[in-house]
């Protein structure tokens, strides 16, 4: 209730919109500002700086820093066959993120954007997934996979065919891993379409119906356009969510079969946390680092800097 | 979880609620294993319970973690100052990096010649890192084949046949021929695979060559003898006699596939006897029709070779572990609690004298194969340390696959001994 | 728009994908209803026997509870903290004007580049030397540090809008900068608070990797960690799984049904106008 009252005034003031400026204040300023400071430059700068430099060493993590190697993990990542598969696989992610997540997501979003009967239902339907946890959603499809009790070999029985042990098979594994991946994510690429096409003045609409334009015209010709922003930023959002997957591999593969279905974090986990790497590990997150760096300002640079 | 386990969380939550003088008068043990078997658990909390009616002033607390977990966590877990004092160790070359790490406490002052001989001295050789012993062994284990009588009638196959490994591989011809899947496998953690590469290793290389490589003497694992071990075992593959989706399937999927009659053979340790019944679909497991034989001898290899193949595990201790917990391990080494846990909870202690004590036939068989044995060799990934043992699974995973010849597994293999070293 | 068949395409349509999707929800959530052995020929359908002693023995035992309790302190002190945190340093940001502003602001909001995966090597050796390793502290403070980023500039932007006589006439009545972030800003914007509190909540509930690195006793397990360990347990046991990961689904979708105006605009305020 409090919250209600409180949006109204802020709503009834945002109409001034003149920033609010306070002067002489850097003490105070510095003082608010400390704590998160503090916490950020420890816990967040610090590690990745530290990172850099264990990425030069070969170190099992007991006891001192190891031995000083130059840039031997890094060769030795480069040329280690798991990490190119790694690296691949999240090559995948983003591709089919973008050619079967992102559309879906944007064809359900038009269809649910307006209000209709039961529109609430599907949206909770469709964005569920989403907020679920990724370890919860990978032990229900390792579920559904499963060649004894899965329900992908049931439907097949019931169609009078044998199911291939989809997450047994090295070919097949990786696939089986991107339909959960659109299963579990087109919903939030969903909600964000549909602000965006909320945010589509009714108006241009209109003028596209009096113009006697079809369903499908306006959706091309006027809607895809207007979206262009939107459809940037979801982009934006499925790579940077394909560098950071891991959550759902581990309960549905942990990487296997035969590090098919690795990705550069699961990489990262088994083959330098599990093995008590840290300068091999390191490493693979200075890699990590510098990808999702130079990808971030180059794609805000290119494509997002009208929006 | 166990009523006593929901005891000891009303216990603590009420202890956290008394005053903090109340708590602090016990000294906590923490205990960390992997045992899955609810009355291997049992007797272990019982041992605990034991204990602390005879120290009131220590509270022994068990913590389980998975198999696969375990390993996955212990290089992170020995980071932290609440490591658990006590936990499970396969010796070898992991327990090498955790002394080289400074992480273990070493307890050789602890180990009287009383204690030492009350187990076998020689099994204490397998926690000693430089002459000082850093754990207990308390277990043995043996490598064999499990198999189902019903099925193997089935397909017409003479038991007899199954000394030798042209025996085995006719065996799995007939099994196929019959429509009966020959082998079950749970080849996502790696390691049960490694079992048929390292048992043929023992037949066709010894211990002596193993020993010769991990010495870096010779040819080391590109020794012919080690690449025929890699091409027996791709020979068996090129007969694909494990169950459908066996890459992914976990070790506990496999004790339920053999378990429920699914598939005739399981190549596995003694503890998975238990389990076979325990994950089955019906809880009861093969009962009259479960056999167990021998791994075959290769007549290509080592003539009549006498070495078996198993694990010696033991209790090993963080280094902050305070006397008590060495002392706890020391009562539950006792004579007494080891032929309690062999004959209640299935685990073989390797003691002098263990077989007579056991009540089971069959481990009784399984206690005497290991003392008569003339070399009981460890598993071959956990001599390696971490990193190379991970590289090996993998190796023979490949070549379970097909994806690597033998000579490129022996190989891959040597170079990755080589790297780590 | 063909107005008369729209609706009815637009019907089939939904219902079909709301079909698809919900199909491993109602599995999973049947499945933990099932018997061992009819779940393996009988996957999808509703149960020809309703067993009630996989929801009951997971309901009755401590270790469920115990797992979303860890959860739920985790969760409650992440939301806190990163509120307090960077709510201040939002205001500091949005209405103090001081040297070297702009630069303190991009430096924070570095944060949001990269991923916790990239430095949690270091990042475990430092919580190590921290003596936080195995504590609820040493999965907050990361979560926390690495959610700054994402709180601090929803909540500038939001800052940003309030109005600038509000100040003016606080300043007449002698106010400081203390009492009027506590007493007018914070006030003025519970809306963006509870939708920074609620993303925050629902990330450090569903979160992974760091309890898997940082924790590491079962008493202090968060729930993702507890259906890890339970599912190694209970390997091939899958109605007991299906069972006890449809309980811990129901609090997250709980919160959808109660505070989805919040998670809606945390996703899609944070993202379009960000």
């Amino acid at each position: 209730m409090a919250m209600a009252i409180a949006e109204k005034i802020g709503a009834l003031y945002t109409r001034a919109n003149k920033p609010l400026r306070l002067s002489r204040g850097t003490t105070t300023a510095l003082i608010f500002i400390l704590p998160a400071l503090l916490l950020f430059t420890t816990l967040v700068i610090l590690p990745m700086a530290e990172a850099a430099s264990f990425s030069f060493y070969e170190w099992g993590g007991y006891g001192d820093v190891g031995q000083f190697v130059g840039l031997k993990n890094y060769q030795r990542m480069f040329s280690h066959p798991v990490f190119s598969r790694a690296l691949f696989n999240n090559f995948l992610i983003i591709v089919v993120s973008i050619l079967v997540a992102l559309p879906l997501a944007f064809l359900l979003a038009v269809l649910v954007a307006d209000k209709f009967k039961g529109v609430s239902f599907f949206r909770a339907i469709f964005f569920i997934p989403y907020i679920l946890a990724d370890v919860a959603a990978g032990l229900i499809w390792r579920f559904l996979y499963d060649g004894q009790y899965g329900v992908v070999q049931f439907v097949a029985g019931l169609f009078g065919f044998t199911a291939p042990y989809l997450l047994a098979d090295r070919d097949l594994a990786m696939y089986a891993v991107l339909a959960v991946v659109v299963w579990k994510y087109f919903g939030l690429h969903m909600i964000i379409y549909i602000a965006g096409l909320q945010s589509i003045p009714r108006e241009v609409l209109e003028a596209a119906r009096i113009d006697g334009a079809s369903w499908w015209d306006t959706l091309i010709r006027v809607i895809v356009p207007m979206m262009g922003p939107t459809i940037r930023l979801t982009v934006f959002f499925s790579i940077i969510g394909s560098l950071q997957f891991f959550d759902l591999i581990m309960p549905l593969t942990g990487g296997g079969p035969q590090n098919s279905t690795q990705t550069l974090v699961s990489y990262l986990y088994n083959f330098g946390i599990v093995r008590l790497n840290i300068g091999f590990g390191s490493a693979v997150g200075v890699f990590l680092f510098l990808v999702c760096v130079v990808f971030a300002f180059s794609y805000r640079r290119l494509l997002m800097a009208k929006d | 979880m166990s009523s006593l386990s929901k005891f000891r969380l009303a216990l603590s939550l009420s202890a956290a609620l008394l005053t903090a003088s109340a708590a602090s008068a016990q000294e906590v043990v923490n205990w960390v294993h992997i045992e899955q078997n609810p009355d291997t658990v049992r007797v272990f909390e019982e041992i605990a319970a034991g204990y602390e009616a005879l120290h009131p002033d220590v509270d022994i607390k068990l913590q389980y973690l998975e198999n696969e977990a375990y390993k996955a966590r212990l290089p992170t877990m020995l980071q932290s100052n609440d490591a658990p004092d006590i936990f499970y160790s396969w010796g070898g070359g992991v327990l090498a990096e955790q002394v080289k790490g400074g992480v273990l406490r070493d307890i050789s002052a602890s180990v009287d010649d009383a204690w030492k001989t009350s187990i076998a001295p020689s099994a204490f050789g397998a926690f000693t890192v430089d002459g000082k012993i850093y754990g207990v062994p308390v277990r043995t284990s043996l490598v064999g084949f499990f198999y189902n009588k019903k099925l193997f009638a089935q397909a017409g196959i003479d038991e007899a046949s199954l000394g030798t490994w042209s025996g085995l591989m006719a065996a799995v011809d007939k099994l196929e021929a019959a429509g009966i899947t020959p082998m079950a496998l749970g080849g996502q953690e790696g390691w049960p695979q490694h079992f048929y590469f390292s048992y043929l290793a023992i037949r066709t290389a010894g211990h002596e060559k193993l020993n010769a490589a991990l010495a870096g003497e010779g040819e080391g694992f590109r020794d012919p003898a080690f690449v025929q071990a890699f091409q027996l075992l791709a020979d068996l593959s090129a007969k694909n006699p494990w169950q459908e989706g066996w890459q992914a399937a976990t070790t506990g999927d496999s004790y339920a596939k053999f378990g429920n009659g699914e598939a005739a053979m399981l190549l596995q340790g003694d503890w998975a006897r238990a389990s076979t019944a325990t994950e089955s679909a019906s809880g009861q497991g093969l009962g009259d029709d479960l056999g167990w034989f021998a791994f075959p001898q290769v007549e290509t290899g080592i003539v009549d070779s006498k070495e078996t193949f198993g694990g010696v595990n033991g209790w090993i201790f963080f280094k902050d572990a305070s006397d008590a917990a060495v002392d706890f391990v020391r009562y539950y080494s006792s004579r007494e609690n080891l032929i309690k846990l062999a004959n209640e909870g299935y685990q073989i202690a390797p003691m002098p004298g263990m077989a007579d004590e056991l009540k089971d036939t069959w481990q009784k068989m399984v206690a005497q194969t290991i003392e008569a044995s003339a070399f009981h060799q460890n598993f071959y990934n956990v001599m390696f340390s971490e990193e190379v043992n991970r590289e090996l699974l993998d190796i023979v995973t490949s070549v379970v696959t097909g994806d690597r010849t033998a000579e490129e597994a022996a190989d891959a293999l040597q170079t990755a001994w080589e790297f780590s070293h | 728009m063909r107005v008369n068949a729209f609706p009815v395409i637009r019907y089939a349509v939904l219902i079909l994908a709301a079909v698809l999707v919900a199909i491993p929800f109602v599995t999973t959530l049947l499945g933990g209803f099932k018997s061992l052995g009819e779940l393996r020929v009988n996957p999808l359908g509703l149960p020809q026997v309703w067993e009630l002693k996989n929801y009951a023995s997971i309901l009755g035992g401590p270790r469920l509870w115990q797992y979303l309790i860890n959860s739920l302190v985790i969760a409650g002190l992440t939301v806190a903290l990163t509120l307090v945190v960077s709510s201040m340093a939002a205001f500091a940001f949005a209405q103090i004007k001081f040297f070297g502003s702009g630069w303190l602001l991009n430096y924070l909001l570095l944060g949001l580049l990269f991923p916790v995966a990239t430095g949690i090597l270091p990042l475990f050796i430092k919580l190590r030397d921290l003596g936080l390793l195995d504590t609820y502290w040493g999965v907050v403070l990361p979560q926390v540090a690495f959610g700054l980023g994402f709180a601090i500039l929803l909540m500038r932007q939001a800052f940003l809008a309030l109005p600038g006589e509000l100040w003016e006439s606080a300043q007449v009545d002698g106010c400081s900068y203390l009492r009027f972030f506590l007493q007018v800003t914070l006030p003025l914007s519970l809306p963006i608070l509870s939708t920074v509190g609620v993303i925050t909540l629902i990330n450090s509930w569903n979160n992974y990797l760091l309890p898997l690195v940082v924790i590491n006793s079962d008493a202090n397990y968060p729930w993702p960690l507890g259906i890890m360990q339970y599912r190694g347990e209970y390997g091939t046991e899958w109605s007991l799984i299906l069972a006890f990961v449809t309980l811990t689904i129901v609090p997250a979708v709980l919160l959808y049904v109660f505070a989805q105006k919040y998670i809606i605009a945390g996703l899609t305020g944070g993202a379009v106008k960000g």
